[in-house]
């Protein structure tokens, strides 16, 4: 639980360093990863009602779709966002690697 | 009528993106976010919709981050220019002052809880 909220915050970084940011207060810190950890909660949340709703077990893109129109989220222009060039990618979370601390 | 056959027909390239996402690797790790889904009951056998998932957060803290940005570099260029030799290379810091108005307009109220002085 608490490594992947510490992994979750290396990520948060890196994208508000993409963003502009230089640094970060630890308020606004904590906040976005508050909404970050609430924004994949609820999309699971909302999905698995659309998936049980339509009488499925498995999910499928449109349970995601529908999700997202619910949710207000606009989706428009994420194929864009996934291609952007100064897009920052972590190192792969190694086993052993890093000394647990 | 326009944006409703828009609307009618949305899923669609979505769906065609999504297929591209096989070989692709967000910055929030797999792991992690199909921990958060399967934490919400959403367990997805399919990679691919994970990686949707990591990309549609992904978009989202980044857009809220980009708006905190602007407020930022507005409050601080409104400010008297006593330091305006500094601006090349100024330094932002994303503060709860930028990135409240920011999260309100993704609808995210922010309250600063009564106790903190």
């Amino acid at each position: 639980m608490a490594e992947h909220r510490t992994v979750l915050g290396v990520c948060l970084g890196a994208l508000l360093t993409e963003a502009g940011f230089d640094a970060v207060d630890n308020i606004a810190y904590e906040t976005m990863l508050e909404v970050l950890t609430s924004f994949m909660i609820s999309t699971g949340n909302t999905a698995r009602n659309y998936c049980e709703l339509a009488g499925r077990v498995q999910p499928v893109v449109g349970d995601l779709v529908m999700t997202y129109a619910d949710l207000g989220i606009d989706l428009r222009g994420i194929e864009r966002y996934a291609r952007r060039q100064q897009r920052l990618v972590l190192p792969a979370l190694g086993v052993g690697s890093a000394p647990r601390p | 009528p326009n944006e409703l056959a828009e609307s009618k027909t949305a899923g669609q390239p979505l769906a065609e993106f999504l297929m591209q996402l096989e070989d692709y690797t967000p910055t929030i790790p797999d792991a992690v976010t199909s921990h958060y889904l399967t934490m919400a009951g959403f367990e997805a056998s399919d990679a691919r919709m994970v990686r949707l998932v990591s990309l549609a957060a992904q978009k989202f803290i980044s857009d809220i981050g980009n708006d905190a940005l602007q407020h930022c570099k507005a409050r601080s260029s409104a400010l008297p220019n006593k330091s305006s030799k500094t601006s090349k290379d100024k330094k932002y810091t994303l503060t709860m002052e930028d990135l409240a108005p920011a999260l309100n307009e993704y609808g995210i109220t922010v309250k600063k809880p009564p106790y903190f002085v």
